[in-house]
């Protein structure tokens, strides 16, 4: 009988040949033989396989050490371990698995292919779709090298675990684990590609056209063509470009994919070559792979990812150049679901008789129309010389008028805000108003000193009711400053109302409100009855934000010294 | 509100998978092992698991709760390891119908004694223990992937050699493992 040792070496190599599908028809039969007649033996190959599994398992594999790149080996290891092949003792003639007996051969298999019912595939795939998650987990092993596969082209305000240290704009970066903690960073790829991160973010990089994205949102460009593909996994999924520009966001439940130009595949599972299913997305198309593997299209709001040109916006911002500044607050307000309308009353060429809404979620069909009733307002200079502001002049009907539509009708709690500047012969009057005659949804105003009505002069009104006019909704005396931009916000939450002058609270009043939705226009400059010409406003309006909720105090401060010129 | 017919069976649909995942994750690297222990080939294993997998989805609603769940999944797994040596019976590498039950009980022995996470961990500990050129030829073959003809090349030794060498290591990491669960009495 064969030592436990002779037995075992010999053991470990037929079972490393046949796992490996290398063994010949006379290792196999000894291996059979083996395994039949001998218990040791039996006990060992399971051992022995577990070995085989075990050495997959990435807590295992962490036990290995950094060994550095292959084809970057000390040379003394290397040589090392070419003397020892030369010097291993040789295994006793009895063992038979030396190399010489046993020749290492390619076995051409045949396969066999079953016939498949095609509804059973179909119905199998779908249902392997979550356990692929788990098996294709195993075999994805990224290559670990210690040498850069990118470098950190840009960032803002960035700051990064401790990990990593700090990180300074042009700093190679190896692969491993990166973490941005607050703030937004470009990190170029030595394929070329460009990565736009937004804090919090967590991902790995793998190698120079793959990262794994672990949680956060990221936007992947690559304008130069490579032969590569570049590659984004994720825990439950993979996206792999085709050319393009797109954007990835991963949360405990879902990844998201929106592509901006160009096409890529969206593929359930982490693994980008062992996949259940697949789904190629077009500019402007969006998807969506759940913990499950399902996949499905979906409308993703671009505002979702920070792109380029945002990330542009942002290092402006950082250099203290204020349009930038307020430009890059849109990034944050534009995702608020609550954001009904936003004009930013920036001048499009080609587009003058329009008052543009920025607000992604309601976009071009809350735009609205210069000159309905009578003239157009006028377009000058804005808080910024980069942009635009409408001057109203009471003298003449300038009112704008947005077109009825139910994302306006708010009858809830509501948050307006408005940008507003008056000369010394300047009086204010009505800012915006969304009424159909005595059903008032909401009216904003500022009444000047020479408001025909003594007991509104000076003062911010929120005006809502229905049927039932009401004297109340109205702020304290608040005297305007000619030559000065106001900024001016109202919240009322159908209980009370809350009125702000540059961020700050000045006053409130109880104004229980109970509306009833109905169809109105909103216009802006007065209010969309006829007469009234003494209430039109006179002055300048610069920016006009919509909320279908209340904001408080903080958050309009944010948005005050955001747009603070 | 209430739900319409296809949303419950979607809600029921949700449940069941979580529940089946709930069960199978713990357990998958066991029914993998069992496979390969019959079939020894690791494509062949990773192929039969996938079915076994499907399979198990499948009858998931004949699988009584409280049941032993490993028990249920290796039963469907020897059946799809059966049924994949008859649909390839011209293939010559398949262990023979006796043997087959042997090893069948080992595995069975081996799972009942200590579990998956417990031999890792003693791997782990056995994989310190290894000279730095044994840690290398693991790491370039498991962590990085590299063939048998591309570690050859890294090293500029034969096939053969690296085939023997690694064999050798396996063969050390098994009998620490051995070693270990004797001195814990458990082997």
């Amino acid at each position: 009988m064969k030592t436990d040792e002779t037995l075992h070496s010999e053991l470990a190599y037929l079972i490393l040949l046949a796992v490996e599908g290398k063994i010949n028809d006379e290792g196999f039969a000894r291996l059979n033989d083996l395994l039949k007649t001998d218990p040791r033996a039996r006990g060992f190959y399971a051992t022995i396989l577990d070995v085989h599994l075990g050495l997959e398992d990435v807590e295992v594999q962490a036990h290995f050490g950094r060994t550095g790149q292959a084809g970057s080996y000390n040379p003394a290891v290397l040589e090392a371990l070419a003397e020892y092949e030369k010097i291993a003792p040789a295994e006793p003639r009895d063992t038979v698995c030396q190399s010489e007996i046993i020749k290492i051969e390619k076995v051409k298999r045949e396969r066999i292919i079953p016939k498949l019912n095609k509804v059973s595939l179909v119905t199998a795939i779908g249902s392997l779709a979550a356990m692929i998650v788990l098996l294709v987990s195993v075999h994805l092993l990224p290559p670990k090298t210690t040498e850069p596969i990118a470098y950190l082209g840009q960032a803002v305000h960035a700051k990064w675990d401790s990990e990593r240290g700090r990180i300074a704009v042009g700093d190679n970066l190896p692969p491993g684990p990166m973490h941005l903690l607050e703030g937004a960073a470009e990190i170029v790829m030595h394929n070329g590609a460009t990565v736009i991160l937004e804090a919090p973010i967590q991902f790995d990089l793998e190698t120079s056209s793959r990262i794994f994205l672990r949680q956060g949102r990221m936007v992947v460009s690559i304008k130069n063509s490579s032969d590569d593909r570049f590659v984004v996994r994720t825990p439950f999924s993979t996206v792999v470009d085709f050319g393009t520009e797109f954007g990835v966001q991963v949360n405990s439940e879902t990844t998201q994919a929106r592509v901006f130009e160009g096409q890529v595949e969206l593929r359930s599972g982490s693994d980008p070559l062992k996949y259940s299913g697949a789904l190629k997305l077009d500019s402007n198309q969006g998807g969506i792979v759940n913990t499950q593997g399902a996949i499905v299209m979906a409308d993703i709001a671009q505002e979702t990812f920070l792109r380029q040109k945002d990330f542009e916006i942002l290092e402006q911002a950082a250099g203290s150049q204020p349009f930038y500044r307020w430009k890059a607050y849109h990034f944050q307000l534009h995702r608020d679901p609550a954001l009904a309308a936003h004009y930013t009353f920036e001048k499009r060429p080609g587009a003058e008789n329009r008052l543009m809404n920025a607000a992604p979620q309601t976009g071009a069909v809350l735009d609205g129309a210069l000159g309905t009733y009578g003239e157009q307002p006028e377009w000058v200079r804005g808080r910024w010389e980069q942009k635009a502001a409408l001057r109203f002049d009471r003298s003449r009907d300038q009112r704008i008028v947005v077109a009825a539509n139910e994302k306006l009708a708010i009858s809830g709690p509501i948050t307006i805000a408005a940008w507003v500047y008056l000369h010394d012969t300047d009086q204010p009057g009505h800012i915006l108003s969304c009424r159909d005659k005595n059903q008032i949804h909401y009216q904003m105003s500022w009444f000047g000193a020479e408001h025909p009505d003594i007991a509104r002069r000076n003062r911010i009104q929120m005006l809502r009711y229905y049927q039932e006019p009401t004297v109340r909704g109205y702020s304290r005396e608040i005297r305007p400053v000619p030559h000065q931009w106001h900024f001016l916000a109202v919240s009322h939450d159908n209980h009370t109302v809350r009125f702000y002058l540059n961020g700050d609270l000045i006053c409130e009043v109880q104004d229980e409100v109970r509306m009833e939705s109905l169809a109105a226009d909103l216009v802006i400059g007065g209010v969309p009855l006829s007469g009234y010409t003494q209430w039109r406003f006179d002055g300048l309006i610069d920016e006009i934000v919509i909320l279908n909720r209340v904001m408080n105090t903080s958050e309009l401060q944010r948005m005050y010294w955001a747009g603070k010129p | 509100m209430c739900k319409k017919g296809n949303e419950v069976d979607k809600d029921l649909h949700s449940l069941q998978l979580k529940n089946f995942m709930g069960l199978l994750v713990p357990h998958q690297r066991q029914i993998h092992a069992f496979i390969l222990y019959l079939v020894v080939n690791r494509a062949d294993a990773d192929d039969i698991l996938q079915e076994t997998l499907v399979e198990m989805w499948n009858k998931f609603n004949e699988y009584k709760d409280g049941t032993n769940f490993v028990a249920w999944g290796l039963t469907i797994a020897k059946f799809k390891v059966l049924q994949f040596i008859q649909k390839s019976k011209n293939y010559r590498f398949h262990f023979d119908p006796q043997l087959l039950e042997l090893l069948e009980h080992e595995a069975i022995r081996k799972n009942g004694v200590h579990t998956h996470n417990e031999r890792v961990e003693i791997l782990k500990e056995c994989v310190s223990k290894l000279q730095t050129k044994e840690k290398v030829m693991l790491d370039l073959r498991y962590e990085k992937n590299l063939t048998f003809e591309g570690i050859s090349r890294q090293f500029g030794v034969s096939v053969p050699a690296i085939y023997k060498a690694l064999g050798r290591t396996h063969a050390r990491l098994a009998q620490c493992i051995k070693l270990t669960l004797e001195q814990r009495g458990v082997a």
